[in-house]
C-alpha cells in the first residue's frame, strides 16, 4: 500500500513537471513570436539631399529603391512604385507616359490612376518631408 | 511501473526498470543530463539567433542590433552564451565523475572515447562561438588560432578551411559560421544520441 | 563488437547474483530528472538575468589592446606565453587528449587507482592553468 502511495505521488510530480514544461513552452511563444516578427513593420525610408538629384517634371527613380520622384506643382512628389494588384514593382515609361507592371500587365497613367489591367486602385504616393536640406521619403503604410 | 511510460516513445528508448543505485545523486550528479539540457537550450536559442545573425563583416553590427533593438534579443543571446559556458563546465565535470566511478572500463570504452570526442568538440564549439561575436577580441582569438594552424606543415590549407579569411579585428567568417552552427553542432548532436544509445546497451548507470 | 556481444550475454547472470541490483520503476528516475531540470533551468535563467553579456569592441572602433583570451583557451594561452607554439599549442593539448583517449587501456595496464591519479593530475593542471590565466594581471 505504501509503495502504491509513493508511486502515486511520484506520478503527480511527473505530471506536474510535464505540465510546467508545457506551460513554459507555450509561455515562450509570445516572446519568441515578438522576437521573430521584430522587423515585420519596418517600412522603407530613404534620404536624399535636395541638391543631389535634379528633379524633372517626369518621374525619376531614386537609386535602387522603389521611390520615384518628380517636381510637381506644389513641390516634390514621390511615388511608391508597387503595383496595387499584387505588389510587383512598376516602372514609369516616359515614351508611353504610363506606369507599367511587369507581372500582370496593369497600366497606370502618370498620376497613378489605373487605366488598364487587373489593378483597380491607384498607385500609392510616398510621404515626402523636407528637412535640413534633405528629402526624407517614407514608404506608405498600406 | 507506469503504464503511460511504457506506451510512450520514452518507454521504448529507456528501460522500464533501473537499478536502485543509479537513483542516488552520488551516482551521476546529473552532470550528463545537465550537459544534454544545455545542448537543448543551445539548439533552441541558436536557431533563434540564426534568424538575425549575419556572419562576416556584418557580424558585430547584426549582434549589436539584436542585443539592443530586437525584443528579447539580448535575452536570447545571453541565454546562448551562458548555456554554452555551462555546457563546457558540466561536460568536464561529467568526465571527472565518469573516471571517479570507473565507468570508462571495458564494455564501456567505446562510450568513453565518444565522450572524450564530445568534450573536445564542446570546447571547440565554445571557441568558434566566441569568434562569431565579431568584435576585436574575436579577431585576436582568430589570429592566435590561425597562427597555431599555420605553424604546422600544410596548416595553411587547414586554417583556410576552418577560419576562412578573418581580419585581425573581426573573427567572424562564413566558414567559422558553417562549422559552428552546422557541422560541429550537428556532430555533437549526433554523437550524443550515439552516447545515450551506448549507455542503454551497456546496461545503464552502474553505481560504484 | 562480437566480443562485446559475448560478454553481454553473460552479464545478466552476474547481475542476478549480486544482491545490490534491486530494481525500481523508471518513474523514480524520471521524477528526479524533472526536479533536476527545473533546478538547472532556474539557475541558468538567474545567471542570464543577473550577469549581462557585453558586446565586444566594435571592429570599426579604434584598435584596443587585447589582453584576455576566452576562458576555455586560457590554459593554452598561458602555455603559449611560456613555450614555443608547437609545444604549447599542439603537443601538450594533443598529448593530454591522447592520455584521455587511452584511459581504458591504462586502466588495465596500471590499475584503477593510478588512472584516477593520472587523470586527477592532468585535470588539475589544466584547470589550474585556466584559473591562473583568468586571474593573472
Amino acid at each position: 500500500m505504501t509503495f502504491d502511495q509513493t508511486l502515486y505521488s511520484r506520478r503527480q510530480v511527473l505530471s506536474l513537471g510535464r505540465k510546467t514544461l508545457l506551460v513554459l513552452g507555450i509561455g515562450c511563444l509570445y516572446p519568441v513570436s515578438h522576437y521573430l516578427r521584430a522587423k515585420e513593420n519596418q517600412l522603407a525610408v530613404a534620404r536624399i539631399a535636395s541638391s543631389e538629384m535634379p528633379l524633372k517634371i517626369h518621374w525619376q527613380r531614386l537609386g535602387q529603391t522603389r521611390f520615384w520622384l518628380r517636381q510637381g506643382n506644389d513641390g516634390v512628389e514621390a511615388m511608391w512604385a508597387s503595383c496595387t494588384h499584387l505588389g510587383c514593382e512598376v516602372s514609369y515609361d516616359p515614351e508611353q507616359d504610363l506606369w507599367l507592371c511587369p507581372c500582370h500587365g496593369s497600366r497606370f497613367n502618370r498620376d497613378g490612376q489605373p487605366v488598364q489591367g487587373p489593378a483597380v486602385s491607384p498607385l500609392v504616393r510616398a510621404e515626402v518631408k523636407e528637412k535640413d536640406g534633405f528629402l526624407y521619403l517614407h514608404q506608405p503604410a498600406v | 511501473m507506469g503504464k503511460q511510460g511504457n506506451n510512450s516513445f520514452m518507454g521504448h528508448i529507456r528501460p522500464r526498470q533501473i537499478r536502485t543505485g543509479a537513483l542516488r545523486l552520488r551516482a551521476t550528479f546529473c552532470l550528463g543530463g545537465f550537459s544534454f539540457l544545455a545542448f537543448i537550450v543551445l539548439t533552441i536559442t541558436g536557431v533563434l539567433l540564426l534568424f538575425y545573425y549575419q556572419p562576416g563583416d556584418r557580424a558585430f553590427a547584426s549582434l549589436s542590433e539584436l542585443n539592443s533593438v530586437l525584443p528579447y534579443g539580448g535575452f536570447v543571446r545571453s541565454l546562448h552564451f551562458w548555456a554554452g559556458q555551462m555546457m563546457v563546465i558540466s561536460v568536464f565535470m561529467h568526465m571527472v565523475r565518469v573516471v571517479w566511478s570507473r565507468a570508462y572500463r571495458p564494455l564501456r570504452e567505446l562510450n568513453w572515447i565518444t565522450g572524450v570526442v564530445l568534450f573536445g568538440l564542446t570546447v571547440i564549439l565554445d571557441y568558434s562561438g566566441y569568434l562569431l561575436r565579431g568584435g576585436q577580441e574575436s579577431g585576436a582569438a582568430a589570429t592566435v588560432g590561425q597562427a597555431l594552424f599555420t605553424s604546422l606543415p600544410g596548416g595553411q590549407a587547414l586554417a583556410t578551411v576552418f577560419f576562412g579569411q578573418p581580419s585581425p579585428l573581426n573573427g567572424s567568417t562564413l566558414n567559422m559560421f558553417v562549422w559552428h552552427a552546422f557541422i560541429l553542432a550537428g556532430a555533437v548532436g549526433f554523437l550524443q544520441l550515439f552516447h545515450f544509445w551506448r549507455i542503454r546497451r551497456g546496461g545503464g548507470v552502474r553505481p560504484l | 563488437m562480437d566480443l562485446l556481444e559475448g560478454e553481454r550475454t553473460q552479464a545478466p547472470a552476474e547481475v542476478e547474483q549480486s544482491g545490490r541490483q534491486e530494481k525500481v520503476p523508471l518513474i523514480e528516475l524520471q521524477v528526479r530528472e524533472y526536479i533536476g531540470t527545473f533546478l538547472w533551468l532556474g539557475f541558468l535563467l538567474a545567471l542570464t538575468a543577473s550577469v549581462k553579456v557585453p558586446l565586444d569592441s566594435s571592429p570599426k572602433a579604434a584598435a584596443v589592446s587585447i589582453s584576455k583570451a576566452p576562458w576555455v583557451f586560457g590554459a593554452i594561452q598561458w602555455l603559449l606565453q611560456q613555450w614555443p607554439a608547437w609545444l604549447s599549442g599542439w603537443v601538450l593539448p594533443l598529448l593530454s587528449m591522447a592520455v584521455l583517449f587511452t584511459l581504458p587501456w591504462w586502466g588495465q595496464k596500471v590499475g584503477k587507482m593510478w588512472v584516477w591519479i593520472i587523470f586527477l593530475i592532468l585535470s588539475l593542471v589544466w584547470v589550474g592553468l585556466t584559473f591562473l590565466y583568468m586571474f593573472m594581471g
